[in-house]
């Protein structure tokens, strides 16, 4: 009896023991599959490689050589040996978001750059759709939808709906909870084997939910939360796993400044495609956040001008003048600074609006708006 | 069965309620010539068709060969403190008309109400903005592109003023492919012609 009392105490310290150190995880997906096009997964494929071969001549691509080498870089110092079989393409959207396709696309979106920090918290987020992908949860998914959905529908679905087809199928696809969560995991375990450094997953999620609190319509509209487990549990758990990983001697990377320097030169003409969202909460959370950082204060200042201007609060106008100044008081500035600037001074003080017209001028003489600053800068004279 | 007078009633009104929603009876024929949107009066070279507006009132939409391919919607007359068009989403909001705003602000205006129109998922970019003297006032002209639902490119044309502290604008867009080409002309003949 005191002989199996000890087994059990001994299985059962073991099974503890097991449950709190971290699981290691293993890829199961096959390199080689492919189903046969007649079959209704085939044709779900299909329909995948169309959209890919859509997507490399699409307008929103972003086709920035340095940027695309560096995001495909780390992709592969992640997925190690199963780097060929990723194909990475950075799409400009403002909303926050990255996907992984069964047949090995992956996308990035704009949105997302512009929320991660470092070269760790953008590592955090690829590990997680790598994962999925090594995991086969889309295929695992998509099985699961095929089973429960009569075959007709599905075949109406995949093949009369043509592409747009592919979105209906993509949210009705949406992981399991489960799925999102070992996603995570096994990301983590990516992302540290890789030498980055754990905690940045959860810092990510922690700035991700602050941000979401400060918008109107908070995480219902976002594309990404409609799948993924909301941000404050899966900060607490990637938290608590970071902090186990902490125990060990390894020393761990964030690579900020290299992050930095290779998104700064794209950050203008990102930026002013999030605009377009008039989410202005967030835009101001997301400002601050990069200042921060240290994203060129020039541009930085410029996109806090244009979010008081959009903003018509009481006092914007006078905030929007200050930060339009500070972005001017830069050595590197946009010049549509000292345009807004011209603007803004145009009823009021005439001779100074007239000085920034003709210095954004001067700056971009090629500006494809040079007839308007004319006209007011004539306009002056008279 | 007795079929009474009502039965019979009911049952046009059904048919014609049916005929209304369907939209076909609104659609009317507009010839080559003088014509007035408001009280702005321009002239068309060549036939259009009229189509319900579904961008609120104040507003009136012309197409040649249907809504999808090209084009014209004619905003006349918008008080200070209204929005061009009716809201399409609660969570974009259309941004409001003020007397107040000098030319180049209207471009703004013009193109967040234009955006709104798919709450926010379309965004229309403009560009080679400059002012344009029409009816005797200074308004802006600016060019116009966006891909629709389908990534479809369309380009287009604006013109936006500011009158009698009310609000003008005549939108010209098409598919890029010929409908663009083909029709622009047809925008600088009516701005030419405009007369408020």
């Amino acid at each position: 009896m005191d002989k199996h009392l000890h087994l059990w105490l001994v299985l059962a310290s073991l099974f503890l023991g097991l449950s709190v150190q971290a699981e290691t995880y293993k890829a199961n997906f096959d390199p080689g599959y492919r189903p046969a096009i007649s079959t209704d997964e085939g044709g779900f494929w299909y329909q995948v490689d169309k959209l890919e071969e859509s997507i490399k001549v699409s307008p929103d691509l972003v086709t920035d050589p340095v940027l695309n080498q560096y995001v495909k870089n780390l992709t592969c110092k992640l997925a190690g040996d199963y780097c060929p079989h990723i194909r990475v393409y950075i799409l400009r959207n403002p909303h926050f978001n990255a996907g992984m396709y069964p047949n090995g696309m992956m996308h990035v979106w704009s949105g997302l750059l512009l929320r991660v920090d470092s070269e760790a918290e953008l590592a955090a987020v690829l590990s997680h759709e790598i994962a999925h992908f090594l995991r086969s949860h889309q295929i695992t998914q998509w099985r699961k939808l095929r089973k429960n959905a009569s075959a007709a529908i599905f075949a109406d679905m995949i093949f009369t709906m043509g592409l747009a087809s592919l979105s209906v199928a993509s949210n009705a696809m949406a992981f399991s909870r489960e799925q999102e969560t070992e996603a995570d995991l096994y990301g983590l375990q990516l992302m540290t084997t890789s030498g980055y450094s754990p905690d940045k997953a959860s810092a990510l999620w922690e700035y991700v939910y602050q941000e979401s609190e400060h918008d109107k319509t908070r995480e219902k509209g976002s594309t990404f939360f409609s799948s993924h487990p909301k941000s404050k549990d899966r900060m607490k758990l990637l938290s608590k796993k970071a902090n186990e990983l902490h125990t060990t001697d390894k020393e761990f990377k964030t690579n900020s400044a290299e992050y930095l320097q290779v998104v700064s030169p794209l950050y203008f003409e990102f930026m002013n495609s999030h605009l377009s969202l008039q989410d202005l909460g967030r835009t101001e959370t997301m400002l601050d956040r990069h200042t921060r950082i240290g994203y060129p204060a020039g541009a930085v200042e410029f996109f806090k001008g244009e979010l008081c201007k959009l903003r018509k609060g009481t006092n914007d106008e006078t905030l929007a003048l200050e930060h339009y100044r500070k972005s001017i008081s830069e050595p590197q500035h946009p010049p549509e600074a000292h345009r807004e600037l011209g603007y803004l001074l145009v009823k009021t003080d005439p001779k100074t609006a007239k000085q920034h017209l003709e210095n954004y001028l001067a700056l971009a003489p090629a500006a494809s708006d040079k007839e308007m600053v004319q006209f007011y800068i004539n306009s002056a004279n008279e | 069965m007795k079929i009474t007078f009502f039965a019979v009633v009911k049952r046009i009104s059904l048919v014609a309620a049916l005929l209304v929603l369907s939209g076909c009876a609104a659609y009317t024929l507009k010839p080559a010539g003088v014509t007035k949107v408001g009280n702005m009066q321009f002239q068309s070279t060549m036939t259009w068709n009229k189509i319900p507006s579904g961008y609120g009132p104040n507003t009136e939409v012309w197409t040649a060969d249907g809504a999808l391919l090209n084009q014209f919607v004619f905003v006349s007359g918008i008080q200070s403190g209204k929005a061009m068009f009716r809201d399409f989403s609660k969570d974009t909001p259309m941004p409001k008309f003020s007397a107040k705003v000098l030319p180049h602000e209207l471009k703004a205006l013009v193109e967040t109400s234009l955006t709104n129109t798919s709450g926010g998922k379309y965004p229309f970019t403009g560009s080679n903005l400059k002012p344009r003297k029409v009816a005797d006032v200074t308004g802006i002209e600016f060019d116009l592109e966006f891909f629709n639902a389908d990534g479809l490119l369309n380009r287009g044309k604006v013109l936006a003023f500011v009158k009698n502290d009310k609000l003008y604008s005549v939108i010209f867009f098409a598919a890029n492919t010929y409908h663009y080409d083909h029709y622009n002309p047809e925008f600088e003949a009516i701005v030419k012609s405009i007369t408020l």
